[in-house]
């Protein structure tokens, strides 16, 4: 028999160290007996299968089902109370691509995923124009450049976090950096579309925000201490 | 008190929960169920094939334990089993994982065999450790039976020839609690010893083999019982580990599970047992481990008396009869669980320490078993749960820890090894 040198206590034929303090097992007259003696426990693990989230989906897809037939069908049954089971169909079908329609996916795609929710979010702004009959065609000048460019930098930022594990700071200054060239791009699209120029306005107080705090994350990165600091005072 | 007269019981179809059971569907989630685990070492490699005859054999003396978990309108229930059998498996490194009713051929527990181990995974609804207990013991009396040994029924091995009586069925929570008392218990929230917490449903096993004339003599000169001291032991472990963190002190508190069967004439094999909550405050000022025992020791003496867990038992049955509770749907129900569990469960206590006490079996079958083992399920907040059992002059002391640092065990056995008690360790630790 074996005894741990740092606990004390006697140790199982079969063990290589002791299961207490981790002290390495080495007692020449049963190196035999460790060898032919099965361990207490088995290797093998058990992991059971997570929460059957289609099955889940699923039902929620039913349950918001529900409301949009019996909204539709009010809407159609009264025609004179004008169009307007399209926003709460449109609304229902929109929040139904964004948050529940992944977990529909046996393997979520994260790629095919952003896309999808892009088609759905310019088909819901579409209906609001179409219904809307707005004379300028602000859906294809503003509300599609607007969401184009969002869903390139979501694609972008998938990809750039699935290439490998990303700091935090890097992160942070990634984030920020995006919202500066989103908050540009809109400025300008809306000046030219409103007075016919290219103008920033608001944009610059943001960027120039997102610019301070860019430069703060960029000297945390650099400052261990003070990055050790940060990390311990704002943990969740 | 009426005392039911012994006669068998009439096939039933169905049971309802029995008032300890009514919560533990509440708290199920899909990382986390109630579950404990029962095990026999014997002499001899177990075979499959004869556990599974031997399984089959047991189960209809055992009606409670045929039956799956069914949904009701405002209450879950269990319904019998029709010509199913719980599959027989290889055993695993992470047992008590959590539970699905559909799974494991809808059984409410599972069965399993490695070496020379049999071992049996029970969802607490089903029953308590003593009921459990007759359960494995009959079963491994049949095992051992078909393997050629003669066994007679006695101690903890039921007779599988008679039916099972129906005082053996009952939920005796309804018999026994009549008390009109209304017992208060407002506790504060308490330390958990943290770690590096293991992935989901893997946990770290640690069993300490104690000489049970040692620890009992080491006791007595203290004047306390062996709960007394493994409790005192543990929660001087948890509070020297406080103290050493240099943080804000709370309370420290070991939930101690009473077979209410030792108070009332009850011989139930289903949930026939409650909590208490031993605690200290280190905010009181420093305790020595004298101290911690007087404190454990006293409490336990004080509180464990009929009447004080007639009140226990009353006002949990009160909310179980509550006409507005009950009237209210099941899924309105368990979520209400889910959350109070979330609010109050372990949070009240640091750690849990359940012994079984003294297994007895036929004569016959002691040549044949080495050791009994009671695994508590790990918890969810509680590092470190203990469970206990005394069987021939072994007293098996298991940890159930969902962290990866082993101090708390090592502080206890490490403790006893120190007091001149001899302590044998094995895990499942690679």
């Amino acid at each position: 028999m074996s005894y741990c040198v740092n606990c004390g206590v006697e140790l199982d034929k079969s063990a290589e160290k002791c299961a207490l303090c981790g002290t390495p097992v080495i007692n020449p007259s049963e190196l035999e007996t460790r060898k032919q003696t099965p361990f207490p426990y088995p290797d093998k693990v058990v992991l059971p299968a997570g929460v059957r989230r289609r099955y889940v989906a699923f039902l929620f897809s039913m349950a918001v089902l529900i409301p949009n037939i019996v909204c539709g069908l009010t809407n159609i049954l009264f025609p004179s109370t004008g169009i307007w089971a399209v926003y709460v169909i449109s609304s229902s079908a929109l929040a139904w691509v964004l948050f529940i329609h992944p977990f529909l996916w046996k393997k979520i795609h994260p790629y095919t995923i952003i896309a999808i929710d892009a088609v759905a979010a310019a088909f819901y702004i579409y209906v609001f124009y179409a219904v809307g009959n707005d004379e300028k065609s602000w859906f294809f000048k503003v509300a599609m450049p607007l969401l184009l460019l969002l869903e390139a930098i979501l694609l972008f930022m998938t990809y750039w976090l699935r290439k490998k594990k990303r700091d935090w700071p890097d992160i942070t200054i990634a984030v920020l950096a995006e919202i500066s060239l989103y908050s540009i791009c809109a400025d300008l699209l809306l000046h030219l579309f409103v007075n016919g120029s290219f103008m920033l306005s608001v944009s610059l107080i943001i960027v120039l925000s997102c610019f301070a705090l860019i430069l703060f994350f960029i000297s945390v990165k650099k400052n261990r201490r003070l990055r050790a600091w940060l990390s311990r005072k704002f943990f969740v | 008190m009426s005392i039911k007269t012994e006669h068998t019981s009439k096939q039933k179809t169905w049971f309802k929960l029995d008032n300890a059971a009514k919560i533990f569907p509440g708290q199920n989630s899909s990382k986390w169920s109630n579950i404990f685990r029962l095990s026999i070492v014997l002499d001899k490699k177990i075979e499959p094939e004869i556990l599974e005859k031997a399984l089959e054999q047991t189960i209809p003396r055992f009606p409670c334990f045929n039956v799956r978990m069914r949904r009701g309108f405002f209450w879950y229930y269990l319904e019998k089993h029709n010509h199913a059998m719980p599959p027989v498996m290889p055993d695993i490194q992470n047992p008590c994982y959590r539970i699905r009713w559909n799974e494991n051929k809808n059984f409410l527990f599972r069965v399993y065999y490695y070496e020379r181990k049999i071992s049996v995974d029970f969802y607490h609804a089903l029953s308590d450790a003593y009921g459990a207990s007759r359960f494995i013991s009959t079963l491994t009396a049949q095992y051992l039976r078909l393997s050629g040994v003669e066994i007679p029924a006695g101690g903890s091995v039921l007779d599988i020839g008679k039916k099972a009586t129906s005082a053996e069925l009952e939920d005796s929570f309804k018999r026994f609690g009549t008390s009109k008392a209304k017992p208060k218990r407002r506790e504060g929230y308490t330390y958990h010893a943290k770690g590096r917490k293991m992935p989901a449903h893997t946990m770290n096993i640690t069993t300490g083999y104690i000489p049970v004339n040692a620890i009992k003599a080491k006791a007595k000169q203290y004047g306390v019982t062996i709960t007394e001291f493994v409790a005192a032991m543990l929660l001087d472990v948890l509070y020297r580990k406080q103290l050493n963190e240099k943080r804000k002190q709370k309370e420290i508190s070991v939930q101690i599970p009473v077979n209410l069967r030792n108070s009332f004439p009850s011989t139930t094999l289903r949930n026939f047992s409650l909590c208490y909550d031993v605690r200290i405050n280190p905010n009181m000022g420093e305790y020595s481990f004298e101290e911690i025992l007087k404190q454990v020791s006293l409490y336990l003496r004080y509180i464990n008396n009929p009447k004080e867990l007639n009140a226990m038992m009353s006002s949990n049955l009160k909310l179980e009869t509550n006409p507005l509770l009950r009237s209210v749907p099941l899924f309105i129900k368990k979520i209400g669980i889910g959350i109070s569990f979330f609010l109050t469960g372990e949070r009240r206590t640091s750690t849990l320490l359940s012994n079984l006490g003294k297994v007895d079996v036929p004569d016959e079958m002691r040549k044949h078993v080495e050791h009994y083992i009671l695994m508590t399920g790990p918890g969810k907040l509680n590092g470190a749960r203990v469970g206990a059992v005394s069987y021939d002059n072994t007293l098996a002391l298991t940890f159930a820890d969902i962290y990866k640092e082993s101090d708390i065990e090592r502080g206890l056995f490490t403790g006893l090894v120190k007091m001149g008690i001899p302590v044998k360790i094995e895990s499942n630790r690679s």
